[in-house]
């Protein structure tokens, strides 16, 4: 299925989201989409101006709430980890370990990373994502109190 | 039949009459013993024959009996009367023989209690006793014995009744308890004297019918149950006797003194009296109850400073008096268990938590000369009597980690080394000789400086390698043996620095400047120090360091050859080469240099010369590391000085500007010698703004600025001939510190890489936390999670790993 996308030419994340819905029915047998989302590095990697084998981050980002922003059920953490990735500087680009690193991260983390281990084979770009929200989950937390 | 051998006694004096002294009795013990025998048998033959006198058969025996027993006594005429027949006679007489016989009983019991004379002799009364229990009176006479001594002690009952309370019935206070007690153990030695004559008196009835019947007690038994229900029954009495020695004793405790054989007197009359329980009870109870009290008092209360010296020798003050002179000496050891299992629980047991807690600070504070000692007290009393020696092994490990992460965090880094061995010294020391090298302390030992030098990683190692430096560098004020003995010491906590790779680094960056500035005191020394990091780490450890011993030899060699070589074409070279091979090496610091026309002519000669003696081979000249010696002679107006001057290679080239022009500015320099501007500005400092002004610097200031002009000093001068002035070359500079850092992290990064690579290839399949476990084991410094993770991300992208599709946590080996 995925190989449509070549097919299709969808050269730009304008024609990608307008022929999703298409796609939906297809979009939601849960493997089809892991390959989706996996070849979508791919794709992202090769519209890059820039000839890496990574992904840089602006794609990433994009990419990200694109494909899993748009399923409706049990993605979580796109949002804050695009966040993650605007804010810090040090991160220039993904590799394909992470991003599909991320595609199991984002399906099996509770909202508060409880059953998150810091010692299991997280890549550390992960780890550190973690540690950056739940610093910010505690100033939050602190805020909060002094009011 | 009586025989006279009463009469013809043992004894050199002759004493008839009263029985006196013990001896004797003893003597009489064995003669009547012998006599009861004989007796008996004539008995037994009075029965059977009593019609027949049975002298006839008695003078024989008697004879030779007599004969035995008198061995020394002079012959006596024996009248030998039949016994059966003088008996069976005064059974007709019953009454007035027995009368007779009871009345001299009577008067001689009365004599003995009342202490007067007898009038009647001592075979008399001891005939009438023994004719009294032929008569069958034994169960009379005894009865009779004890009713005497009864109604006698019952007297004496009230005596000492009045005594204590006086005629009016109440209690008085009398002077002192002395005088009491003196009065007590009076009246037991009496009665002790007056018992004994009496059991002496009856001891036929003793021996014989007491001793056969077994619902009697042997009179002294009697006698002494007769002065322990009348005496000591008398609770007064008994109370007012445990008080009073109790107090006595307590006296002595105080320091003052009694008097002990009075006290032991009356000890041993409870003993005798089976009353020793009583007293013990109470004298326990009233010990366990001061000392309990005191001890608070002094070193736990509130209001009380507690020191470990005062509080070490309280106790074995108290331990020894309670259980020296008290218990052994006058209570003749019979509490001493009791006693010391009180002590241990009042002084020390239920004080321990305390006596550890401030204690032992204390106790590591002590002086040099007092504190082994005390610490072996110590350690006995935990051991001993306290029994929590884990608690103070516990407290141990705690000092080490606490005090030793104290030394971490507030010494100078120029210091820390130093201290840490201080303080290794003491704890061993305290653990050898004060904690009698117990196998469980040592395990603190180890745990305790595990922790303390693995506080900051990199820095120990780093600071360790300094240490070591400076000792092997020249200039040290210490003999031989003195440094070889501090190089033990560092190598002791070398030991215990997990980061040995660190050590490492920074070592062989010191014995390379070392080596190449000439600056090692001593090669044995050297020499020491690597067979001990070789004993501890193995060979490949200390590999690279003696491959730099290696090359320094060898490049002695090529030296020679060369210098022969070379004269031909130079004459007066003086020339020193060192050839080293890379791996061996630390990393030097590559710089641009613009060297003199001499100096690069005699490069290229060795260069060349090299090159055709080993192909294949190539040179790279470490231009930071050479150094000259410049000869400069001033001229000049009142001005011709010579000086030889130790320089850099730097330093060396920017002299050379100015030997013909006076002044330059910086950037002139910088054209001339041609080397980067952050290594021209260091060099130009050490010249014009150090301890030696060479050069003068205009502006002045510490901070060589690019507009700055440097001007040759005439004026210089120094007290010596040859100056070094390269101290900048063999000082660590922070970039060369960093460098080493970095050169750290690169080889752990390739070691892990490495490691996992080895593991992977073995496994061809792993989980993550087994990766982890194997690598800890693989890898000889210690390993950060993150790090960790960091390197298999790049290997799972070099393609070396990738993840399982199924379980993202289990890495798989890509061949």
């Amino acid at each position: 299925e995925w190989q449509k996308f070549k097919e299709l030419r969808i050269d730009g994340p304008t024609k990608l989201k307008s022929y999703i819905p298409q796609l939906s029915n297809e979009l939601k047998n849960p493997d089809t989409f892991k390959k989706i989302y996996q070849y979508s590095f791919n794709w992202g990697k090769n519209i890059q101006s820039s000839n890496k084998g990574v992904l840089e981050i602006d794609t990433a980002i994009e990419l990200l709430t694109l494909i899993l922003g748009s399923q409706t059920k049990g993605y979580k953490h796109v949002d804050s980890f695009c966040e993650y990735l605007k804010e810090t500087p040090t991160v220039r680009a993904m590799n394909r370990d992470q991003w599909d690193t991320f595609y199991t991260f984002s399906k099996t983390m509770n909202d508060k990373f409880d059953n998150y281990d810091e010692d299991a084979a997280w890549p550390t770009l992960i780890d550190e994502f973690v540690a950056w929200k739940r610093k910010k989950g505690c100033s939050k937390s602190i805020l909060r109190s002094n009011y | 039949m009586k025989l006279g051998k009463r009469k013809a006694p043992e004894k050199p004096s002759r004493e008839s009459g009263q029985v006196e002294q013990e001896s004797k009795r003893q003597k009489k013990d064995s003669q009547s013993q012998s006599n009861n025998s004989n007796k008996r048998k004539l008995a037994f033959e009075d029965q059977e024959n009593c019609s027949e006198p049975p002298t006839k058969k008695l003078k024989p025996m008697s004879n030779t009996k007599t004969n035995n027993l008198r061995k020394s006594a002079p012959v006596k005429k024996l009248s030998v009367r039949p016994l059966a027949s003088s008996v069976e006679k005064q059974n007709t007489k019953n009454g007035t023989n027995d009368k007779e016989l009871w009345g001299k009983i009577e008067s001689a019991v009365g004599a003995i209690l009342n202490k007067t004379r007898c009038d009647i002799g001592s075979e008399e009364i001891y005939k009438s006793v023994e004719d009294l229990i032929l008569l069958k009176h034994s169960s009379d006479l005894y009865t009779f014995v004890q009713q005497k001594l009864e109604s006698d002690l019952d007297k004496k009952q009230l005596e000492i009744l009045n005594y204590l309370q006086g005629s009016n019935g109440q209690m008085q206070l009398f002077s002192g308890q002395s005088d009491f007690l003196k009065y007590m153990e009076n009246s037991w030695i009496e009665f002790c004297e007056t018992l004994n004559y009496i059991r002496n008196v009856f001891l036929k009835l003793d021996r014989g019918w007491a001793n056969t019947t077994s619902s009697v007690r042997p009179l002294w038994e009697m006698g002494t149950d007769i002065y322990r229900t009348k005496i000591m029954g008398q609770n007064i009495i008994l109370q007012r006797m445990l008080t009073s020695l109790n107090n006595t004793l307590h006296i002595y405790r105080e320091g003052n003194s009694i008097s002990i054989p009075l006290v032991q007197t009356l000890i041993r009359s409870f003993i005798t009296l089976n009353i020793y329980e009583k007293f013990e009870e109470y004298y326990l109870n009233f010990v366990r109850q001061y000392r309990q009290e005191e001890v608070l008092k002094r070193f736990f209360s509130s209001q009380s400073t507690f020191d470990i010296s005062e509080f070490l020798a309280y106790v074995y003050r108290v331990y020894q008096f309670e259980l020296a002179d008290i218990s052994e000496a006058v209570l003749f050891g019979r509490s001493k268990k009791d006693i010391e299992k009180i002590l241990d629980t009042e002084v020390l047991t239920k004080n321990y938590e305390c006596i550890l807690q401030w204690g032992f600070l204390q106790l590591m504070d002590l002086p040099a000369e007092t504190q082994i000692q005390q610490t072996r007290m110590y350690y006995r009393y935990f051991k001993k009597n306290i029994r929590k020696l884990d608690s103070l092994n516990a407290k141990f490990g705690e000092y080490i980690k606490v005090f030793g992460a104290l030394i971490v965090e507030n010494t100078p880094e120029n210091e820390m080394i130093g201290k840490l061995i201080e303080f290794y010294g003491k704890i061993n020391n305290v653990w050898e000789n004060g904690f009698s090298k117990n196998k469980h302390f040592h395990y603190q030992i180890k745990g305790g400086f595990e922790h303390v030098l693995n506080l900051k990683e990199i820095k120990m190692g780093e600071l360790l390698a300094k240490f070591v430096d400076g000792r092997l560098r020249t200039g040290v004020k210490m003999t031989a043996e003195e440094i070889e003995a501090l190089l033990d010491k560092a190598i002791e906590l070398f030991k215990y620095i997990n980061g040995k790779d660190v050590f490492e680094a920074f070592y062989r960056k010191d014995l390379a400047k070392r080596l190449l500035l000439n600056k090692t005191s001593s090669v044995d020394l050297e020499r020491s120090m690597i067979s001990k990091l070789k004993e501890e780490c193995g060979g490949g450890y200390t590999s690279k360091f003696e491959g730099m011993f290696k090359d320094m030899d060898l490049s002695r060699d090529i030296l020679e050859e060369f210098k022969t070589h070379a004269q031909s074409v130079h004459k007066n070279m003086d020339l020193n080469v060192s050839v080293l091979t890379t791996g061996n090496w630390p990393p030097f610091n590559q710089i641009e240099l613009k060297l003199p026309e001499s100096l690069a002519e005699y490069q290229e000669l060795f260069k060349q010369w090299y090159g055709t003696k080993y192909h294949g081979r190539k040179l790279f000249w470490q231009n930071s590391l050479g150094h000259v010696i410049l000869r400069v002679n001033w001229f000049g107006p009142g001005n011709t000085k010579k000086k030889e001057f130790i320089l850099s290679l730097l330093q060396n080239s920017i002299m050379y500007c100015f030997e013909r022009t006076g002044s330059l500015n910086f950037n002139e320099i910088k054209q001339i010698v041609g080397t980067e501007e952050k290594e021209l500005k260091r060099g130009l400092w050490s010249l014009s703004c150090g301890k030696l002004r060479i050069l003068t610097k205009e502006p002045k200031g510490s901070e060589i600025g690019e507009e700055d002009v440097f001007t040759w000093n005439e004026k210089f001068r120094h007290k010596m001939y040859r100056i070094p002035a390269n101290a900048i070359q063999i000082t660590e500079t922070a970039e060369e510190n960093d460098k080493v850092k970095k050169e750290i992290a690169q080889d752990r990064q390739y070691q892990i890489d490495a490691a996992v690579v080895r593991v992977m290839k073995t496994r061809k399949q792993l989980a993550h936390a087994n990766l982890m476990s194997e690598l800890i084991t693989q890898c000889k410094f210690p390993l950060k999670n993150a790090e960790v993770k960091k390197r298999i991300e790049s290997l799972i992208d070099r393609d070396y790993l990738e993840r399982d599709k199924k379980d993202p946590n289990v890495y798989i080996y890509l061949a």
